[in-house]
C-alpha cells in the first residue's frame, strides 16, 4: 500500500489524535481523543503487529482525517478486539491471548 | 571597507559550528507564532484545536472540540455582548492498568468572546455531540442584516 504517495481529491486536515496507552493483566486499552465523528465512519484495524485507527469528519465545509498506526506485538488475540465511542473519546480493548496472560499457579507440598 | 567585508565572508568557523539549534528553535518560533495567531488564551493550547466563532448572518455559531466532556462539566453564559465559556478535564487512568502514553492531558479552559453585535440570551441554543460543543447564538432583530433593494432612476 503506498496510500502517502496518492494525492488526495479533497483537502482534508490530517490530524494525529492524542493518545492515552494503558495496560492490565488481561488488555491494552487505546483511548483517543476523536470528537465529532459518526460512529460508522470510524475504523479500527489490526494486522499485526500493526493497529491502526482511522476516522473522517464527513464536512462540507471542514472534513478530517484522523489516523494513527502502532506496533503492537503477538500477544494481542485479533479476533478480541473491542471498541466504544462516547463523548468523542474513543476507547479501544485489545485482549491479550490466553496463553500470555498471567496463569495463576498453585503450589502443592508433596 | 571591501576588505573587511571579504573578512567577514571568509569565517568559516561561524558557519561551521554544528550545535546551532536551527532546528528546534525553527520549530519553537513556529509553534510561538501558531499560538499567536490561533489568539491561545489560558488553557486553550491544551485543546486540540481553538474554538472557532463565525458569523453567519442572522446568528453567530460557536463550535469547540471538548472530547471527554459531558455537558455536567461545561459551564456556560451567555449576555447580550459576551460569551463565556469554562470547561474542564482531568486526565485519569483506568484503575488497575499501567500507563504506557500519556498524551491526552488535563486542560482548564475559560474564555470570553466579546461579541460584535447585541444577540438574544434567550434564544441562544448549546448543542453537545460526540465531543463538539457547538453554540447558535441569534443576533437581535435590529442586528441582523437587512437587504435593501435597489431602484435604478432613468
Amino acid at each position: 500500500m503506498s496510500a502517502q504517495q496518492l494525492e488526495k481529491t479533497r483537502p482534508a486536515r490530517e490530524i494525529a489524535p492524542h493518545v492515552d496507552i494503558f495496560e492490565n493483566e488481561t488488555e491494552l486499552l487505546v483511548v483517543a481523543d476523536v470528537p465529532g465523528l459518526d460512529p460508522k465512519d470510524i475504523g479500527v484495524h489490526v494486522d499485526l503487529p500493526e493497529f491502526r485507527i482511522e476516522a473522517t469528519v464527513k464536512s462540507e465545509s471542514d472534513p478530517v482525517v484522523y489516523t494513527r498506526t502502532f506496533r503492537v506485538d503477538e500477544r494481542i488475540d485479533p479476533e478480541r478486539v473491542k471498541a466504544e465511542y462516547r463523548d468523542g473519546v474513543l476507547r479501544v480493548h485489545l485482549a491479550k491471548s490466553a496463553a500470555f496472560r498471567p496463569r495463576k499457579v498453585d503450589v502443592r507440598s508433596s | 571597507m571591501l576588505a573587511r567585508l571579504s573578512d567577514w565572508s571568509g569565517f568559516p568557523t561561524f558557519r561551521a559550528v554544528p550545535s546551532f539549534p536551527t532546528a528546534s528553535l525553527r520549530e519553537e518560533l513556529d509553534r510561538l507564532f501558531g499560538e499567536f495567531e490561533r489568539g491561545a488564551a489560558a488553557g486553550e493550547r491544551a485543546l486540540s484545536s481553538a474554538p472557532r466563532l463565525k458569523d453567519e448572518g442572522d446568528a453567530f455559531t460557536l463550535r469547540a472540540e471538548l472530547p471527554g466532556l459531558s455537558e455536567k462539566e461545561i459551564d456556560l453564559t451567555v449576555t447580550a455582548r459576551v460569551i463565556t465559556l469554562k470547561a474542564e478535564r482531568k486526565a485519569e487512568a483506568p484503575e488497575g492498568y499501567t500507563a504506557h502514553r500519556r498524551e491526552r492531558t488535563s486542560f482548564s479552559f475559560a474564555r470570553s468572546y466579546e461579541l460584535p453585535t447585541r444577540i438574544d440570551p434567550e434564544k441562544v441554543e448549546a448543542n453537545l455531540k460526540h465531543g463538539v460543543l457547538t453554540l447558535r447564538l441569534p443576533k437581535v432583530a435590529e442586528a441582523q442584516p437587512k437587504r435593501v433593494s435597489v431602484t435604478a432612476q432613468s
